[in-house]
């Protein structure tokens, strides 16, 4: 797997939410307190009071049965605006898809990845195209024509409109992608070919920590920068000390895997599954790949036992078992035998496996994901299902962005911004994060602009003048205006799960799964609100 | 605005509306009809052959393609082309097989997109992997996708002879080229071939360079139609000819003496003088005369009425017989097609694999048959050494291994031997040539069973 994204930190997460929807309430009551006092004197701020106070009451006193039947309602509106000609669209993609996805040369993994990935992008971007115009025209159409009048003069409260709007396109959300979602899996079960139907698994993969040995031995952050100009690896030297080291935590006897030997002989192992990179400086012996050998180490005695010398499987990966007896090797202890738990698991229940190159002169490349305990494998429909609820996730964000922005703007205009919104968070997060972080020279729009006209290299320093002074203030008010669009914008990369799918391995629930549910949770409450408010302060005559 | 205006102006609207439809159907009208006679652009594509169907094998998933998109062809195709990129960097092989094969749906007769993405696929991927199967793989996915481009673009010259470099000079000339060459007859994939070659690239398991040439060829007879945009034209047409070349020396290479590559030389001898050397050109230099490479001195003044012509067309038949080496290349097969220097070359290298297996005798007697053969054959072709670089190394390697037996055997070389003067003058060439022969040793000795 080419990506591994950090683990949650949710109370991190949660604190910091707490502390913007709080920051950002007090400024925006602060705010509107004061425009009450200026506009109305003692009377306005009276009246700002009283309708505080009506808010609030709206929000405490939100009523089931009514949010059930403008729910219903809702539904029933978005079915008669034929959203379910969606399914149309679907059938067509899968009845004709394999045209285009098929290729009788893909090998197994291959066609896994492609018909997965797929599968799992045209759900998310038909469904979600399906809910933005579907969320984004519902209140604005009503206002339109009027008949939202029929709903607020009666004891409905905008924010149960607001909410049961939402409530009711998921509810349609959740009906196309629940029957959506069933017929992609049993299409993909059918698509893809018959010798690549094995690769449909969810690998239970448990991640190690990696640290690197330099070519003398000494503790590194990362090996050797072999000029790839992608840096998800870097590399150890063949023949030399240099190590990459996985030290996995918690490590017990339940981990261990029936495997089936090359002669046929099945026993119990410690699976460990590798996806190296091999880098040649010269072409060496062409007839076989590199060789690497996995040294499993005690720290606390510092022990260390060849386990195996193997091939590397280049872009393929390869599964090997440790078996849990290893025989000494060095002068000292040849013909001792060690227990992979008692002997080599240290004390605190880690295991450290060390990756040498044995070909002098070779390199190979390593990243933290490249090197997991592969524990037995979940039903490939677990993950499946998982990336769907990512998809869902996804879905319910779009709603409730799309109701929000529909309660303050018409409906083309709401369309607009929560496109935006979504195609800005999904395809420029990367590029803000590298341009905030300072990791691309050359500097903001107005300098790279200077620099691209005047033929000047990133890594020149600029002249000192007034007019670049200026260039750089200007630049740096606008990264400041993109740092708070960066801050708004939710990351979706945490509801695109497809990766794990289309690479044979479950979800990670605290990487991917649960992230994706809290920063839903995160947009969907102050959208409500912001939503409530918008439509409570709307000049619902105004067409 | 009341709502007769509204009306008013919508009518006109419309009336515009019938008034630009006019002229497009009288421009556009299929013909092919009963009653109806064709347009004037459908007039004008027949006649230029700039129709679907004109111009390769009719894609329907492109045609669809490029109507579901409507306009947006070339957006989409730039996002395309964006997502390409950012997966050949990060190494997600069949997300950017599979995104290339999109684009070239939406760019079907786009002809630089199917040379680029075939070399990216068969030289650039390919060089990525670390298993010698696994590179010949995606060399295949190369020849394979080219092989797309070249049904659906029937007239182009340029795939069919990119699909020729592929197969010849991919396959033939690279780091891996002694398996790559095997492999191509018996593919490394024997779960899905059968110990055989995969046949959409090699139907009758022939040598790559003989199935090269049948890609030359297609591609020389379509360039009789359409102009190709690769090489000077002299040079584009010579290479079904340059392909016999290649697998003659080839099978030298592989160690395959005998009959069959002095044969194989034979035919590229006459090849080469017989079809690619007769073949007419019209060259700038002399537009108004014809011109061959085989052409003699009576041929010349046949061809040209005064004497500044006659000077021209010689200085052009010179000049384009350097650019494509003819007289080099006539010389060497010439000379290669003698069963003397077939025996010279089979002679030094059965001498090496005698010497890698210590049969320091019987190494010894071939090597200096093979040397006394080379320096005979020399001597009756003695232009060749000023031209050929391979020969030369040739003869040094001769040396070399000869020199290697006597050190192992306890003898001492002697000062009168054949190929003495090409190595005494040639001592520069020594250390590459010395490396090389090393390391073909080593790996005789990992590999004893690839002579």
């Amino acid at each position: 797997m080419d990506f591994l994204p950090d683990v949650f930190n949710i109370s991190q997460a949660v604190g910091q939410w707490l502390l913007v929807l709080l920051v950002g309430l007090v400024s925006i009551l602060f705010i509107t307190f004061v425009s009450a006092l200026i506009g109305g004197g003692v009377k306005g701020a009276s009246r700002y009071g009283d309708s505080l106070v009506e808010s609030l009451s709206d929000l405490v006193s939100v009523s089931s049965t009514r949010c059930y039947a403008l729910a219903k309602l809702t539904f029933t509106e978005a079915i008669r605006r034929k959203a379910l000609f969606v399914f149309v669209i679907f059938a067509i993609l899968f009845m004709f898809a394999g045209w285009f996805i098929s290729d009788s040369n893909q090998r197994p993994k291959e066609a896994v990845k492609v018909h997965v990935t797929f599968i799992l992008n045209s759900l998310s971007w038909l469904t979600m195209i399906v809910m933005l115009l579907l969320s984004c025209i519902g209140i604005p159409e009503d206002i339109r024509l009027r008949s939202i009048h029929t709903v607020v003069t009666k004891p409905a409260r905008r924010f149960e409109i607001v909410l049961s709007r939402m409530l009711g396109y998921i509810g349609v959300g959740t009906l196309l992608l629940g029957v959506m979602s069933v017929t992609s899996l049993i299409w993909i079960y059918r698509q893809v070919p018959e010798a690549a139907r094995s690769e449909l698994t969810a690998r239970q993969p448990i991640w190690g920590d990696i640290s690197f040995l330099d070519r003398v031995g000494t503790l590194t952050n990362a090996g050797i920068n072999v000029g790839d100009i992608w840096d998800f690896r870097s590399y150890i030297e063949g023949a030399t000390k240099g190590r990459a080291i996985w030290r996995f935590e918690n490590v017990t006897p339940e981990m261990l895997t029936t495997v089936t030997s090359e002669s046929g002989e099945k026993k119990e192992a410690l699976r460990l599954e590798s996806r190296f990179e091999a880098f040649r400086s010269h072409k060496g012996n062409m007839n076989r790949g590199l060789n690497f050998q996995y040294i499993i180490l005690n720290p606390d005695n510092k022990l260390e036992v060849p386990a195996a010398t193997l091939q590397v499987a280049e872009f393929i990966g390869r599964t090997d078992g440790i078996p849990r007896k290893l025989a000494g090797v060095t002068a000292e202890d040849s013909g001792k035998i060690y227990d992979l738990f008692d002997d080599l698991v240290a004390k605190d229940g880690s295991l450290t496996v060390a990756v040498a190159c044995t070909d002098p002169g070779q390199y190979l490349g390593m990243a933290k994901p490249d090197l997991f305990i592969r524990l037995p494998d979940a039903p490939f429909a677990l993950s499946f299902f998982k990336a769907m609820l990512g998809i869902w996730l996804f879905m319910v964000l779009t709603v409730a962005l799309g109701v929000t922005a529909s309660t303050f703007v018409k409906g083309p205009f709401a369309i607009m911004v929560t496109f935006t919104f979504i195609m800005v968070g999904n395809t420029a997060r990367e590029f803000m994060d590298k341009l905030l972080s300072n990791k691309w020279t050359g500097g903001g729009l107005f300098e790279s602009a200077y620099r691209i006209l005047t033929y000047m290299n990133d890594t020149t320093e600029l002249p000192n003048n007034p007019g670049t002074q200026l260039i750089k203030w200007v630049d740096w008010m606008l990264n400041g205006f993109l740092w708070l669009v960066q801050q708004i914008l939710p990351n979706f990369s945490y509801f695109n799960m497809a990766g794990y799918v289309a690479n044979g391995f479950d979800v990670d629930n605290m990487r991917s799964l649960v992230p994706a549910i809290v920063v839903t949770i995160g947009y969907l409450i102050p959208c409500v609100l912001i939503g409530y408010y918008c439509l409570r302060s709307r000049e619902l005559e105004a067409k | 605005m009341n709502q007769s205006e509204s009306r008013f102006r919508k009518l006109v609207y419309l009336g515009f509306i019938v008034l630009l439809l006019i002229p497009i159907v009288v421009l556009g009208m299929p013909g092919g009809g009963k009653f109806s006679t064709p347009g004037v652009l459908s007039s004008m594509r027949s006649e230029f052959e700039l129709g679907e169907s004109d111009i390769g094998k009719i894609d329907p998933t492109s045609a669809a393609m490029n109507m579901v998109l409507l306009g947006f062809r070339g957006i989409a195709v730039n996002s395309l082309w964006a997502s390409v990129e950012h997966y050949k960097n990060t190494k997600n092989w069949a997300q950017m097989k599979s995104t290339s094969d999109a684009i070239i749906r939406l760019q079907p007769h786009f002809i630089s997109v199917w040379r680029f993405t075939s070399w990216n696929l068969a030289f650039n991927v390919s060089a990525e992997w670390d298993s010698v199967k696994d590179r010949f793989h995606w060399v295949k996915e190369g020849a394979k996708f080219l092989q797309n481009g070249i049904d659906i673009n029937a007239k182009n010259p340029d795939l069919a002879w990119e699909e020729g470099r592929i197969i010849g000079f991919k396959i033939g000339m690279s780091d891996e080229s002694r398996y790559f060459r095997k492999y191509f007859k018996s593919d490394p994939d024997v779960e899905q071939f059968k110990g055989g070659p995969d046949p959409k690239i090699n139907e009758q398991a022939l040598d790559n360079y003989l199935v090269a040439r049948d890609w030359y060829i297609k591609a020389n007879d379509r360039e009789l139609n359409q102009r190709q945009r690769i090489l000077d034209r002299t040079l584009f047409r010579s290479y079904p000819a340059r392909s016999y070349f290649d697998y003659a020396a080839a099978l030298q290479k592989d160690g395959v003496f005998g009959e069959q590559t002095r044969v194989a030389w034979d035919d590229a001898y006459r090849d080469w003088t017989t079809k690619y050397g007769r073949e007419i050109f019209r060259v700038p230099e002399i537009p108004e005369a014809e011109m061959w490479m085989e052409m003699s001195e009576d041929d010349i003044s046949g061809q040209v009425k005064t004497g500044d012509e006659e000077r021209r067309l010689r200085k052009a038949v010179d000049d384009y017989q350097k650019i494509v080496n003819y007289r080099y290349w006539r010389d060497r097969a010439r000379c290669e097609r003698d069963p003397q220097m077939a025996d010279a070359h089979r002679e030094i290298y059965e001498a090496q694999v005698a010497y890698g297996e210590q049969r320091l005798t019987e190494a010894k007697a071939l090597v200096e048959s093979g040397m006394k053969n080379f320096g005979d054959m020399l001597k009756k072709y003695p232009d060749l050494l000023a031209v050929d670089d391979l020969l030369l190394e040739d003869a040094l390697t001769a040396v070399l291994m000869w020199q290697y037996i006597l050190k192992l055997s306890g003898d001492t070389p002697t000062d009168d031997y054949p190929l003495k003067v090409i190595w005494d003058s040639q001592q520069g060439r020594l250390p590459d040539v010395q490396a090389r022969l090393d390391r073909w040793l080593l790996e005789q000795s990992r590999n004893p069973d690839k002579k």
